[in-house]
């Protein structure tokens, strides 16, 4: 008497393996988007970063340098 | 997107998982009406379970309607809508590292491109230069912060959060492996980094390198950009203007192992001034354009998925092109930075960044000090170190000339420098001889057969010939015979030595060296034979030893003559694989009493060269004749297994191989690999 549910349920069962077949490409898929959009993103990362570390390096360098300076005139 | 979220129902936590328990009375389930019979409740159960995998396959269909409808199409439109953002970006990170290269031959100097940073950079990495606590305390207290703030530990595994900052080679190359970056990968590697550009090429090849081949979890990746966010940070305002030895002194953390690497590689590679004069690229293994992403290069099994495209792009192409080409991003600030920066490039930032690790080509046609051509001979060298990387097989015998051809540049730099250790030998003997034979051969023509028969009654005599073409009897050293016969040519003229010492083993068919290469090839090939044979006009020579080609060819010519009948006899006797035997030395006779192959190579060559210098009138000084895979695969192609004479292109069909048939007559430029297809 099983049969009937045995065959509905093959059936179903078959249906979802190929569902989940095609997900599991889509989410290739998804993941090869994803990365390049992350690569993109790190290279935008990392011209945000060379900015803001150029940014620093300058604030730093006119600290000292004001800081030479002020010694200077002491000095003078 | 957001108002299609906020339609969507909040997903129904999971029921609790079933425990699989043996008493069937502890089972609950939910629909299951327990009164019923059993019977009805199998059906009752039955119907459950369909319908829980109607619901299963209902979520997938579901789940794959919506990402193939609108995930996928929203990542992608992201992603062309980005393209702006990431083309700056890219500019942005090439602008960076161009200043810092402008800067880097000089060391500090400042330079005429972006003026406003070099002195700031300059006094900032003076007044920070080996102060790292000091720059720490002033940048690291603020970077990880935000960087932390900003970047997930997600992100960061994935993107080098630090890479602009990392100036270290030392922190960049060790972030990028803890990393895993995989989008070092891109092209974007070596522009985003400024100490990148500060780096020398060798450190950027380094990184990416390790770009390629770690493929750490970005868990590690995660750990690790905190922690060497305030070695980065102070790093980078030091590097800007460092000098390259600068880096080594950095503070190393990370993983010791990479460091350590990673610092071997660097202690070796050439400051920026010094690299000048294009460096060549070894293909490392970590440069492999078919290692898989996320595979140690040693682990790399060798196998290429070639229906794959992915596979088959090579990776580092972008990076190299993207790196040759900085100053192409729309953005173009300067245009002196682009004039700059292309020298630059071809000086700081050639693909092969770290040093040669085999002599350069340069250096080898620089050998040949004499008249030879060296465009001409480099060429030749090129090619047959082509030929030879090629080849798909080599004959067991030729093991002498495998070693050579496995690798191009070292063979014919290991015989160049064996010959030149090897200065004085008894060859010394046997080269001047042979140039003297030359010489009177190639006066008067009409000594050609006494030479020619001495020369061929000393061949016999001579032993294992020193040339090439080891008898293929499984080879018995391989490169001391090749060294052997180069040194006699080293000998008498320090010129064309060189010449003699590049001969490139090949190991099977090659096609036809200019002619030139033959008579120089003859000439050694002499030397080695016919140590009593006396040839003092060619003394006189010494520093002409490719000249002497007309009375080589000659000469060797009659002596193939002569030695075709023993060659025949021979050839038919000796091994059949001898056809696709490495070159072999044209003059080799007496070691090849067992295989007289060459013979009638050499005359078959020497009657070409002989043609070729009616031509020209002068014969034109190189490395040498054929190399002995040409003459091997010429001879065995004039002479088939059986000894007799094979119709052109016989071998082909024997082989079963497409293409045209080993060698085509004609001698010149076949260096091409158009006729080589094996």
């Amino acid at each position: 008497m099983e049969n009937p549910h045995a065959e509905r349920q093959a059936v179903l069962l078959q249906r979802i393996v190929r569902s989940a077949d095609k997900c599991t490409e889509l989410m290739l898929e998804l993941n090869h988007c994803v990365e390049e959009i992350l690569r993109a993103n790190a290279e935008v990362k990392t011209a945000a970063d060379l900015a803001s570390k150029y940014r620093k390096n300058v604030l730093y360098n006119l600290e000292a340098t004001r800081d030479a300076e002020q010694g200077a005139e002491r000095s003078l | 997107m957001v108002q299609n979220e906020r339609k969507l129902n909040p997903i129904p936590p999971n029921p609790p998982r079933w425990e699989p328990t043996a008493d069937p009375t502890v089972i609950h389930v939910s629909g299951l009406d327990t009164s019923a019979p059993v019977n009805d409740q199998i059906e009752q159960l039955e119907q459950l379970i369909t319908l829980k995998l109607q619901n299963v396959d209902a979520n997938f269909s579901k789940m794959q309607q919506i990402m193939s409808n609108r995930l996928l199409p929203a990542f992608k439109r992201f992603a062309v809508a980005t393209e702006p953002v990431r083309e700056a970006a890219k500019f942005w990170t090439s602008f960076h590292e161009q200043a810092a290269q402008v800067r880097l031959p000089t060391y500090g100097e400042p330079d005429e491109v972006p003026p406003e940073e070099q002195p700031q950079e300059e006094e900032a990495a003076d007044t920070t230069l080996r102060k790292h606590d000091h720059s720490a305390a002033t940048q690291s207290v603020h970077l990880p912060v935000d960087f932390d703030a900003n970047v997930t530990p997600s992100e960061s595994s994935f993107m080098p959060a630090q890479f602009a900052i990392s100036s270290t080679p030392a922190t960049v190359s060790r972030y990028h492996r803890s990393q895993g970056t995989q989008l070092a990968l891109e092209s974007k590697e070596s522009e985003f980094s400024f100490s990148g550009s500060i780096e020398s090429p060798l450190v950027r090849l380094d990184r990416d390198i390790r770009n390629f081949s770690s493929d750490d979890p970005s868990a590690q990746s995660s750990l690790h950009p905190v922690a060497e966010d305030a070695s980065v940070r102070f790093n980078y305002a030091e590097e800007e203007t460092i000098h390259a030895s600068v880096y080594y002194t950095s503070p190393d953390k990370g993983k010791s192992r990479e460091r350590s690497l990673r610092e071997d590689v660097l202690r070796t590679t050439v400051s920026p001034l010094r690299a000048r004069g294009k460096p060549r690229t070894p293909i490392l293994a970590e440069r492999n354009p078919y290692l898989p992403e996320g595979i140690h290069p040693r682990d790399w099994s060798g196998i290429v998925d070639l229906r794959d495209p992915k596979a088959t792009t090579p990776r580092h192409d972008r990076s190299y092109a993207s790196r040759q080409t900085p100053s192409s991003t729309p953005h173009k600030i300067n245009v002196k930075d682009d004039d700059d920066d292309d020298d630059d490039d071809d000086n700081l930032y050639p693909p092969g960044m770290s040093p040669p690790v085999m002599v350069p080509f340069k250096a080898v046609a620089a050998l040949n000090i004499g008249r030879s051509p060296r465009k001409l001979a480099a060429a030749r060298i090129g090619n047959d170190l082509v030929r030879t990387s090629r080849l798909p097989q080599r004959p067991p015998h030729l093991v002498n000339e495998s070693s050579l051809s496995s690798a191009p540049t070292p063979p014919s730099i290991s015989y160049w420098k064996h010959n030149e250790s090897a200065a004085s030998s008894a060859a010394d003997s046997t080269l001047e001889s042979l140039l003297r034979r030359v010489r009177s051969m190639g006066q008067p023509e009409t000594a050609p057969s006494p030479s020619s028969s001495s020369v061929s009654s000393a061949l016999p005599a001579q032993n294992p010939l020193p040339s090439y073409y080891t008898p293929n009897r499984g080879v018995s050293n391989p490169t001391p015979p090749p060294q052997e016969s180069y040194q006699p040519a080293m000998q008498p003229s320090v010129h064309s030595a060189p010449v003699f010492g590049l001969p490139v083993p090949e190991a099977g068919p090659v096609t036809p060296q200019p002619y030139t290469y033959d008579q120089d090839y003859q000439q050694y090939d002499f030397d080695d034979q016919n140590p009593d044979d006396s040839l003092d006009s060619l003394d006189d020579e010494i520093n002409d030893t490719a000249r002497p080609s007309a009375a080589f060819l000659l000469a060797s010519a009659n002596r193939g003559a002569i030695d075709d009948d023993d060659s025949f006899d021979s050839s038919a006797s000796s091994d059949a694989d001898v056809s696709l035997d490495a070159p072999v030395h044209p003059f080799a006779r007496g070691a090849i009493a067992s295989n007289n192959d060459s013979f009638d190579e050499d005359s078959y060559e020497e009657e070409e060269l002989l043609h070729h210098v009616g031509e020209t009138g002068t014969v034109e000084e190189t490395v040498f004749g054929l190399p002995p895979a040409q003459r091997a695969a010429r001879e065995s192609e004039v002479i088939g297994p059986d000894g007799r004479l094979r119709m052109y292109g016989e071998q082909a069909m024997d082989d079963g191989k497409p293409g045209l048939p080993m060698e085509s007559p004609t001698p010149y430029g076949s260096g091409d690999m158009s006729n080589f297809r094996r």
